[in-house]
C-alpha cells in the first residue's frame, strides 16, 4: 500500500469506521482514539497490508481495539448502558427509528457490531466471522438471535407507535 | 365411631371443611342439637372460612398467543434480510409471503430491524489520518562505496589529465616552433609535429646524457630525479630543458659528432656507467614512447621531457640500489599496474606540488605497486 492509497483509504472509509466505533462505544473521543489507533496500525503495516483489503483490515484493527476498550473500561461501559436503559423505558416512543436504535443498544457488543457490520457495511457472514474472529455459523446464530431480540423489542405494546 | 364431647373438635373441624359424609354431617348436627353449649365453638370455626373473591384479569390480551411460523421459514427469512439465500430459495419465500399472511407480517417486522443505511456519520479530523511518507534513507553498502570511489577517481583523474594534457599542448608547440626557427600561426599537423618532437626528443636525451657526463653522480641524481617526478614544476624544467637544449645543439655544433656512447666514456666510473647504457638505452626507449604518443595523436612534450629524465633517474637509482631492485623496477614499468599508479602518482605530486627525488618516497611508491 503507497501514500496515496493509504491516504485515499482514510478519504473512503474513516467516516464508516468511525460510526461503527462511536455506535457501539456510544462515546465520541474514545471513539476517536480507537480510529486513530486502527490507522496507525495500517501506516505501521501498509507494506504487508494489500490496498484492496484495507476495509476489512481497519474494521478487523477497530473491532479488536474496540473490544479491548470495552474490556479496560467495562465498569463505565456498564453504568452508562444502565442509564440509557433507564431513560428509554420512561420515555414516550414517537420514533421507530429510536426504538430501533433503542433496541440496539440493548444488545451486548458482539451481537451489535454483527448487526451493524451486515446492515451498515453489508459484510457476508464469512467477513464479519474474520474481521470479528467468529466462525460462519457462530455469526449467523448470533446475527439470527440479535435479530429476532430487536424484533421483541419492536412489538412490545410501549414500544408500539 | 360416634362423636362424643371428647372427640367432637375433629367432628367440627372435618364439617367446617365440609369433609364429612351425609351421615356424619347429621351426626354432628344432632350433636349440636344435645349440646347447644357447643354451638358457639361450630360458629367460630365456620367464620374462619375463607369466601372466594371474584378477581378479574383485564390483561388477557398479553397472554394469548398466536401460531408462530416454523422455525425453519423464519430461518430463511431472516437469511433473505442478510442477503445469504440463493436465488430459486430467495424466489420460493418471496412467493411464500405473499400468499401467507403469518410469513407476511413476519417478514415485515423483521425488515423493520434492519439499519438504516443512509444513516451517515462524518468523522470530521480526517486531517489527522493522513500521512506523508518521509524521503526514505537508503544505507550504502561498503560495495557501492567503494564503486562511488572508483568512478569517482577515474572522472578527477581524466578531468586532471585532459586538463594537463590541453594545458601542456600550447608551450610544447611553442617550444618546437622555436627550435624550427619557423613562426607559429599555422597550426602544426600531428605528424610533423610527432616527427619533431621525436628528433627533439632524441637530442634532448643526448643532450642529458652529455650533462651527465660533464656533472658529477650524485649531483646527477639529484637533477634528474626530480625531472623525472616533479611534474607540477613542469614549467620551469621545460625551460631549463629548452635551455638545456640551446646549449646542447650549441655543443653538438662544436662536437659536430652526435654519437651517444662515446660521452659516457667520460665519467670516472666507467664500468658501471657502461654497463647502465647498455642496459637502458634511453634512445630506443624515447623512440617507443614517441611511437605510442603518435599513435595516440597526444602531445609528446611532456613525455619526451620525463620519459628520458626517467630513464636517467633509474640509471641513477641503480648505481645506488642492488640489481633485484632494478628488475624489479623495470617490471613494475613495463607492468600496466605499474604505469597506472605511476599516473596518479604524477597527478598527485602535480596537486600537491611535492617533489619525489628522495628515495625513500620512491621505494615506498614501488612497495604500493607490488601489492
Amino acid at each position: 500500500m503507497t501514500e496515496r492509497e493509504y491516504n485515499q483509504c482514510v478519504t473512503m472509509y474513516a467516516d464508516n469506521v468511525y460510526r461503527f466505533i462511536l455506535k457501539n462505544l456510544r462515546h465520541e473521543e474514545d471513539a476517536k482514539d480507537v480510529l486513530q489507533g486502527a490507522f496507525e496500525k495500517m501506516w505501521a503495516n501498509r507494506h504487508t497490508v494489500d490496498n484492496e483489503k484495507c476495509k476489512s483490515f481497519l474494521f478487523t484493527v477497530a473491532y479488536n481495539n474496540m473490544i479491548d476498550h470495552i474490556r479496560k473500561n467495562k465498569r463505565i461501559v456498564l453504568k452508562e448502558s444502565f442509564s440509557a436503559e433507564s431513560k428509554t423505558s420512561n420515555r414516550q416512543q414517537h420514533d421507530s427509528k429510536k426504538v430501533l436504535y433503542e433496541a440496539l443498544n440493548r444488545l451486548n457488543e458482539t451481537q451489535r457490531s454483527l448487526v451493524m457490520l451486515k446492515d451498515y457495511e453489508g459484510y457476508s457472514y464469512e467477513e464479519i466471522g474474520k474481521i470479528t474472529g467468529l466462525n460462519e455459523s457462530q455469526v449467523k446464530v448470533y446475527l439470527h438471535r440479535a435479530r429476532l431480540q430487536l424484533r421483541e423489542y419492536i412489538v412490545k405494546p410501549e414500544n408500539i407507535i | 365411631m360416634t362423636i362424643n364431647r371428647n372427640n367432637y373438635e375433629e367432628f367440627f373441624l372435618l364439617y367446617v371443611d365440609n369433609e364429612l359424609s351425609a351421615p356424619g354431617k347429621n351426626a354432628v348436627d344432632a350433636f349440636l342439637i344435645e349440646n347447644p353449649d357447643l354451638q358457639e365453638e361450630m360458629l367460630m370455626l365456620q367464620q374462619s372460612i375463607l369466601i372466594p373473591d371474584t378477581a378479574v384479569f383485564a390483561d388477557k390480551e398479553n397472554l394469548f398467543k398466536q401460531e408462530t411460523i416454523d422455525s425453519e421459514i423464519q430461518q430463511q427469512l431472516l437469511l433473505m434480510l442478510d442477503n445469504e439465500l440463493d436465488k430459486t430459495t430467495k424466489e420460493k419465500l418471496v412467493s411464500l409471503t405473499k400468499k401467507d399472511e403469518t410469513v407476511k407480517k413476519e417478514w415485515e417486522l423483521l425488515q423493520q430491524t434492519k439499519l438504516p443505511a443512509e444513516d451517515r456519520i462524518i468523522f470530521e479530523d480526517k486531517a489527522i489520518l493522513y500521512k506523508q511518507e518521509g524521503g526514505r534513507v537508503i544505507a550504502a553498502r561498503w560495495w557501492k562505496i567503494a564503486a562511488a570511489a572508483v568512478v569517482i577517481g577515474f572522472g578527477v583523474w581524466g578531468v586532471l589529465n585532459y586538463s594537463n594534457r590541453s594545458g601542456s599542448i600550447q608551450p610544447g608547440i611553442e617550444t618546437v616552433n622555436k627550435n624550427s626557427g619557423k613562426p607559429s600561426a599555422t597550426p602544426v599537423a600531428p605528424g610533423s609535429e610527432n616527427e619533431q618532437l621525436v628528433a627533439e626528443d632524441k637530442s634532448s636525451s643526448v643532450d642529458a646524457a652529455t650533462a651527465v657526463n660533464e656533472t658529477r653522480l650524485d649531483k646527477q641524481v639529484k637533477s634528474a630525479l626530480p625531472a623525472k617526478t616533479n611534474n607540477a614544476a613542469g614549467a620551469d624544467n621545460k625551460q631549463k630543458a629548452a635551455s638545456k637544449q640551446s646549449d646542447a645543439i650549441a655543443k653538438q655544433q662544436e662536437i659536430k659528432s652526435n654519437n651517444l656512447p662515446a660521452p659516457l666514456e667520460n665519467i670516472n666510473n666507467r664500468s658501471s656507467n657502461n654497463n647502465e647504457v647498455a642496459t637502458v638505452t634511453p634512445s630506443d626507449n624515447n623512440r617507443k614512447i614517441d611511437n605510442n604518443n603518435a599513435s595516440q595523436g597526444n602531445d609528446v612534450i611532456q613525455p619526451a621531457e620525463e620519459i628520458p629524465a626517467n630513464s636517467f633517474a633509474v640509471q641513477t637509482i641503480n648505481h645506488i640500489d642492488s640489481d633485484s631492485e632494478s628488475e624489479a623496477d623495470n617490471k613494475n614499468r613495463k607492468n600496466k599496474i605499474g604505469g597506472f599508479f605511476k599516473k596518479i602518482k604524477r597527478v598527485v605530486e602535480r596537486k600537491t606540488n611535492t617533489k619525489s627525488g628522495d628515495n625513500s618516497f620512491r621505494i615506498a611508491n614501488m612497495s604500493f605497486a607490488m601489492q
